[in-house]
């Protein structure tokens, strides 16, 4: 008899009647080896069968509500051309990770590994050791100029920094507005502060002359920088999609430019290695941040967060936005994840 | 409960222009499909994302819902269709291994006062959503449909669109590959419990690892 291993699978889920069904038993208790392959394939079913079921944590029917809202008033807009020189509008989104070497925080012109390896929770919850956490913090002149070409895109990087870019939590943002229209970027500052926000106040860095964001669309670039949850960064891409018709891409950072992000932030962006914990192996190429050797002087950083175990981290004084959380994998090293949107606002 | 009556009062308000009752069928349902969302990404955000454009979507085609299946249902459909989806299998970003939230379920309480207990569970449940992350989308889909959402062959079929023969060998290797996955991780980290099995299948006096081996399929 050729028997088909489908038939476990379906009779394992009761799905087998009559004649078919009595023949599966007949051949299971006459083969131990069958028998042995229903009971392994019961343990896989088993296995996903009681994954937790977590709670939403959040309400959705505002969003959605905003989204249904949105696609009414877009289908009442009269369909236009775009203009071809548009603004654009560079979204870097600086997320906070938290590297696995809990024991070991990141001391100025260290590297900092940053993996996108889950924390082992045994390791964190016996770690003491306090990690300072980056600055919101005020804002900072870049004083980066370079004239070599922009390197090609780091795929690898991309990836990772996609990985980074989705994990749950409050992460720091750099929002760099590249755009030729003055209205384009009035929109933007409107878009930002109407947010409702818990924490109102964006940092506006202006970017030093002669930095080029975008060599497609050369200009003066403002940068936003403040700390969101999820809902939030969603409302705000949300607002910014339908302020300019726009198709968001997720792209890649230039190191250059994430270079000058770094600045900003009072971060270096550099090659990451394997964090020790994770054993022997290949050494990786990270996209991972460290601190700069030196703060910039005209700025006092923020009073730094404490990271402490599995504990939430305090916030800096005076910051009112959501907790950092270290389980969530926020934690004192931001790396810098690009967001591009073309731009092409609508006439009406 | 909330029964589907008051959907369909709902929804023809909707179809009346009172888009706030959408709102009240998010609400209504959202906690029941997050967690299934949660399992078919991978990822918190891809989750919420998915589950939002769910609901925009059903909304968008609410004119096409004429209560054959209850709401709920027709919005998973949607749902796991979307999850399906190739503009979305495009995306590079579709499950990550990303740690997930702690577990928020009933099932924790008994590991309430036993970290080493959360510990192994959290670990375990990490391990069994990588293993469904490396599943091919189609097959992800019919695993969390029949072993976590606990629908029979026929929902799934019909909800997918696909024949039942199709599910049903789509499961069967899943659940293979899956056995395979987990393998490394069960070797290192046997089950706690005995397992329950159906009543018409032999309890084995041993609990070996998982192991993957070749079998022969006919004998």
């Amino acid at each position: 008899m050729i028997f088909d291993d489908t038939l476990l699978s379906a009779h394992l889920d009761d799905e087998l009647s009559g004649a078919v069904r009595e023949a599966v038993e007949a051949a299971i208790a006459a083969d131990p080896a069958l028998a042995e392959r229903l009971r392994l394939l019961g343990e896989t079913k088993r296995a996903v069968s009681s994954l937790s079921r977590p709670a939403i944590g959040v309400d959705l029917a505002g969003a959605v509500l905003n989204r249904i809202e949105r696609d009414r008033t877009a289908a009442n807009r009269r369909p236009y051309y775009w203009i071809a020189t548009a603004a654009s509008l560079l979204f870097a989104l600086a997320i906070w990770v938290q590297p696995l070497e809990l024991g070991h925080p990141p001391k100025n012109g260290q590297d900092v590994v940053v993996t996108n390896v889950p924390t082992p929770h045994v390791e964190t919850a016996k770690d003491e050791t306090v990690a300072p956490v980056e600055p919101v913090g005020p804002p900072v002149i870049a004083e980066v100029k370079y004239t070599e070409p922009m390197p090609d895109a780091n795929l690898h990087a991309r990836d990772q920094m996609l990985q980074m870019l989705d994990r749950p939590g409050v992460r720091r943002i750099v929002i760099v507005v590249d755009a030729i229209d003055p209205a384009a970027r009035a929109s933007v500052n409107d878009a930002l502060m109407l947010l409702p926000r818990k924490n109102p106040e964006f940092t506006n860095v202006k970017l030093a002359q002669g930095i080029v964001l975008d060599p497609t669309y050369p200009g003066e670039a403002e940068v936003f920088a403040t700390v969101m949850d999820w809902p939030e960064r969603r409302q705000l891409l949300d607002k910014l999609e339908d302020e300019f018709k726009t198709v968001i891409d997720q792209t890649v950072v230039d190191p250059h430019v994430g270079l000058q992000l770094a600045d900003m932030s009072g971060v270096q962006m550099g090659v990451g290695r394997r964090a020790a914990g994770l054993g022997q192996g290949p050494e990786q190429e990270k996209l991972a941040i460290r601190r700069q050797p030196h703060q910039p002087e005209v700025f006092p950083p923020d009073p730094p967060a404490r990271v402490r175990g599995n504990a939430v981290v305090q916030a800096p004084s005076g910051f009112v936005g959501p907790p950092v959380s270290t389980r969530t994998n926020e934690g004192a090293v931001p790396v810098i994840v690009w967001l591009t949107t073309r731009s092409k606002p609508a006439i009406h | 409960m909330t029964g589907p009556t008051d959907d369909l009062t709902l929804i023809a308000e909707c179809r009346a222009g009172r888009t706030d009752a959408f709102g009240s069928l998010v609400q209504r349902y959202q906690d029941r499909l997050y967690p299934t969302a949660l399992r078919l990404t991978g990822s918190v955000e891809d989750a919420l994302d998915l589950l939002q454009d769910a609901f925009l979507q059903s909304f968008r085609k609410l004119n096409r819902f004429h209560g054959e299946s209850s709401f709920y249902t027709w919005v998973y459909r949607v749902m796991v269709n979307l999850a399906l989806s190739e503009r979305r299998k495009r995306l590079p970003k579709l499950f990550r291994n990303e740690p997930l939230p702690e577990a928020s379920d009933p099932a924790d309480s008994s590991d309430l006062g036993n970290p080493t207990a959360q510990v192994d569970r959290q670990e375990r449940e990490a391990a069994v959503q990588r293993a469904l992350g490396k599943l091919a989308p189609d097959h992800r889909v019919v695993v969390v449909m029949k072993e976590f959402d606990g629908m029979r062959y026929e929902e799934i079929a019909a909800a997918l669109n696909v024949p039942v023969g199709t599910v049903r060998s789509r499961l069967h290797r899943a659940r293979c590959e899956l056995k395979g996955l987990l393998s490394d991780y069960d070797e290192a980290e046997p089950p706690a419990s005995p397992p329950s099995t159906p009543s018409n299948v032999a309890e084995p006096t041993t609990n070996p690892p998982l192991i993957v081996h070749a079998e022969a399929r006919g004998r």
